[in-house]
């Protein structure tokens, strides 16, 4: 299962994958652009003042009917870091003409909307409508304070910040609450022309469509986007050397305390990297076999649940629990315990066997969901790796329980964050 | 084996096998061309039941099911099913609903094996009281990050307003109160009276061997005398809602929830035809191609997480609309009037039949993902319902009674109103 590649100009692929097995067509554009601290909130901003009208469709409203017009087709963004870049994705999902009760078919009016909405925007005298401009920012604004509300996004974002200290990594893909309301139109339609200016392209299509109506439709884009070299993510690293493990803790009204220790992993260009991560993850904690989840919850009852949460681009491994009050000092000990474990005693052969069935089975399900297998397909691109799965379960297969220990090893505890449960009114 | 159906959905291209094995098992199979097959064993348990019927009946406190759910993968060796999996290559996980336990695996490779060990571990209680007690702490700190969470606790406060005497009103975790009040005793006899095999539905989905299949049924599966129902308690009266009510945490911003209670979803098996026309209604009052939504969302008075959802559940269902607000008593007025007034709000004609198509897109996309079809399969089949018929049901749908329906709902059905502030 591999898409069709077309260079259709230097700063333009399209990824084609002729899928008959779904009733539904996925169209997404993938845009990467550099990651500017200071600009985070508008370039946040941009995909919801697009969607929010343009020059064709004036209304939010308006939008939302066209595509329900089409048998409920959906225009989605996501916005997601890319190492020194981030990658704002645009997505048409639509019900395949095969299927619609008329036989109608939703893809010319869908990608007309699609390219409606990011190239011919509604702007009012050069620039974005003073009010959209407001009410989006107002919007983000109360988002960013609200994400305060769910201590566990608080706990990892603390984290984050101790663990990047002043590096562009530190700040928030959101970017700050004041930057969010202080976005004026001008500023955001800078934003946008910079956006259009400088992205470097990757459209994706899955379904059973004629490649050639894709390769039109991307033919179409191409033209929109002059041609220069291609910048792809920087995938050096991005943090600074480590100094002191940094701690925080903050009392909080809830009933439950909410437990980070992040580490700083090794990163590495070796061909076989991404996949010992892969499999460190699996031993540490992605299976019911693996240690967290056996020591500290099974062994230990100390929570409902431990997890691990890795990025590999920056290159640091979160550990977050949810905790009993007073137990919160127990559980770190214990994570502690079980990661150290992983770098100085063993990995049993049944531990490695039933990880590396864990990897094999994530990577394989992947293809049977559309969304799963363009994530992973595009994570593997953006790593500059291949996307061929035969190619990684192979890698998977070669790798020693030593790898495993040698990877443990080169883990450096970077921070520790509780938010600590302590009375109020929901405590 | 009672007699094989082959169910066919000729417009999707789509069909199932469903049988009745020796054991009283419901056996639901869907081909599908996936890498991945999906197994879904739902038993007709959850957190709705709440006795085992008998003279006297046994009384089970709120969160007995999800309990037994958790205690079903510790096997007498002192092993956990779950490992049985991992050692296979597959991911196992089990969950709790208000009418029924799933027990799922998908895997990739040595299906067969994985299914023989679905089918053991499920008929294997054991009930140490070691196991038991450490448990307690787990499913503590599960209902604890539930409380902590504002959506979900917006949510579980509003149906508590709803029903105040319907056991819908209890989390499906429980309360850290009544889960101490579950022995190993309770959890046997919960186990005795509701996993038989004819309490349960088998649903495979993906590519598999039908008469490899049919051996594991019979070398695990006792051989029963005959089929029975699935075992389903009376529906329970709800009580009268208690209207406004306003609850503090420690959130940033103040969020509301308004309910309504359906006075006709009130019986033991759901009335998909109602269902789906409220499903429309949802989305053609409060999505965002319908003029509410921009007044209200121009007036500052909703965010973008403005939603509404109908629900439908044993003997309840109600309609449920929430949202972040700053100002959230002026967004719960005006919603209240304009829904007051819904024969003049009515959606048109021709926005009933754009939304229809919408919601019948839904349904259909629900077949490009085996988890999803084993998860709507089994949930049908436990409220006595077929989500291969629903493509044909919502296009049977007309516009007089998606209007009768939507005007019965707003002016027969009982409302409450929570609000969550900041603490001060």
């Amino acid at each position: 299962m591999q898409p069709i590649v077309h260079t259709v100009n230097d700063r333009l692929k399209l990824h084609f994958l002729r899928d008959t097995r779904f009733k539904s067509e996925i169209l997404s554009l993938h845009y990467l652009v550099p990651f500017v601290p200071q600009e985070a909130s508008l370039y946040y901003m941009l995909p919801h003042v697009l969607q929010s009208g343009s020059a064709h469709y004036p209304s939010e409203q308006m939008i939302a009917r066209e595509l329900e017009e089409l048998y409920g087709a959906d225009i989605l963004h996501r916005i997601v870091r890319r190492g020194n870049m981030i990658e704002i994705v645009f997505t048409l999902d639509m019900l395949s003409a095969d299927y619609t009760l008329d036989k109608s078919d939703p893809w010319e009016r869908g990608a007309a909307i699609l390219y409606d909405l990011i190239y011919c925007p509604l702007f009012v005298c050069g620039a974005f409508r003073g009010d959209t401009v407001k009410r989006e920012a107002t919007e983000l604004s109360r988002n960013i304070r609200d994400s305060r509300s769910y201590k566990d996004i608080l706990a990892l974002d603390t984290a984050r910040k101790l663990v990047c200290g002043d590096t562009l990594y530190a700040k928030p893909l959101m970017g700050t609450s004041k930057e969010a309301k202080a976005a004026t139109p001008e500023a955001l339609t800078r934003v946008y022309h910079d956006f259009i200016r400088q992205a470097n392209v990757q459209v994706w299509y899955a379904g059973n469509r004629a490649e050639q109506t894709v390769l039109a439709f991307a033919r179409q884009l191409a033209l929109l986007h002059p041609c220069t070299p291609l910048h792809l993510p920087n995938a050096a690293p991005l943090l600074p050397p480590l100094s002191r493990v940094r701690k925080r803790t903050e009392k909080v009204s809830a009933r439950q305390s909410q437990l980070v220790i992040a580490y700083r992993m090794p990163l590495s260009v070796d061909s076989l990297y991404w996949e010992t991560v892969l499999l460190f993850n699996a031993v540490l904690s992605s299976s019911p076999l693996a240690r967290l989840f056996r020591v500290v919850r099974e062994q230990q009852s100390l929570c409902y649940s431990c997890n691990a949460d890795l990025d590999t681009v920056a290159g640091i491994l979160y550990i977050i629990a949810g905790v009993e009050p007073g137990k919160e000092v127990e559980t770190a000990a214990a994570i502690r315990n079980v990661v150290q474990s992983l770098a100085h005693s063993d990995v049993t052969e049944e531990e490695l066997s039933s990880a590396k069935n864990t990897v094999r089975h994530y990577l394989l399900s992947a293809t049977d969901e559309q969304s799963a297998y363009e994530d992973f397909y595009f994570n593997m691109l953006f790593r500059g790796r291949s996307p061929d799965i035969s190619v990684i379960l192979n890698n998977i297969d070669k790798l020693k329980k030593e790898d495993v220990l040698h990877f443990g090893g080169h883990l450096r505890e970077a921070a520790q964050v509780i938010i600590a449960a302590g009375g109020g009114q929901n405590g | 084996m009672a007699e094989r159906q082959v169910i066919s959905v000729p417009l999707l291209h789509e069909e199932a096998v469903r049988f009745t094995h020796r054991s009283g098992l419901r056996v639901h199979l869907i081909p599908k061309e996936f890498s991945t097959t999906y197994v879904s064993l739902g038993v007709a348990f959850g957190s709705l039941d709440i006795c085992i019927p008998g003279s006297p009946d046994i009384l089970l406190p709120a969160g007995t099911a999800h309990y037994l759910e958790h205690k079903m993968f510790d096997m007498p060796d002192g092993t956990d099913a779950l490992d049985l999996f991992a050692a296979l290559g597959a991911n196992a996980n089990a969950f709790t609903a208000n009418e029924y336990t799933a027990y799922v695996f998908y895997s990739n490779e040595r299906f067969e094996e994985c299914l023989q060990a679905l089918l053991r571990f499920v008929t294997t209680p054991h009930f140490s009281q070691q196991a038991y007690a450490k448990e307690k702490g787990i499913i503590a700190q599960e209902i604890a990050a539930y409380e902590d969470d504002p959506s979900a606790a917006l949510y579980m406060r509003t149906i508590s307003a709803l029903y105040p005497t319907h056991p819908i009103r209890n989390d499906i975790c429980g309360t850290r109160e009544s889960i101490s009040q579950i022995s190993p005793a309770l959890l046997k006899a919960a186990y005795e009276y509701y996993y038989t095999p004819s309490n349960m539905v088998l649903t495979v989905v993906g590519r598999y061997d039908e008469q490899a299949i049919t051996e594991i049924l019979d070398c695990v599966l006792p051989r029963e005398s005959s089929p029975a129902p699935l075992r389903r308690l009376p529906v329970v009266e709800c009580g009268s809602p208690s209207a406004d009510n306003l609850y503090r945490m420690d959130i940033v911003c103040p969020r509301f929830s308004i309910g309504y209670r359906d006075a006709v979803q009130n019986q033991s098996k759901l009335n998909d035809r109602r269902g789906y026309a409220l499903d429309i209604a949802c989305a053609a009052l409060f999505s965002r191609t319908g003029d509410l939504y921009r007044t209200l969302y121009r007036k500052g008075l909703i965010g973008r997480d403005f939603s509404a959802v109908y629900e439908w559940s044993w003997g309840c269902g109600h309609l449920l609309i929430s949202s972040e607000s700053e100002r959230p008593e002026d967004a719960v007025a005006y919603l209240r009037d304009y829904l007051m007034q819904i024969g003049e709000h009515m959606p048109s004609e021709e926005d009933f039949l754009r939304v229809r198509n919408a919601v019948y897109a839904d349904t259909v996309r629900v077949f490009d993902s085996p988890e999803d079809i084993a998860a709507a399969d089994v949930e049908q089949a436990m409220c006595a319902g077929d989500f291969f018929a629903h493509p044909d049901l919502i296009r049977s749908l007309t516009y007089p009674y998606f209007c009768e329906t939507l005007q019965s709902m707003f002016t027969q059905g009982q409302s409450a109103c929570v609000i969550l502030k900041p603490e001060v």
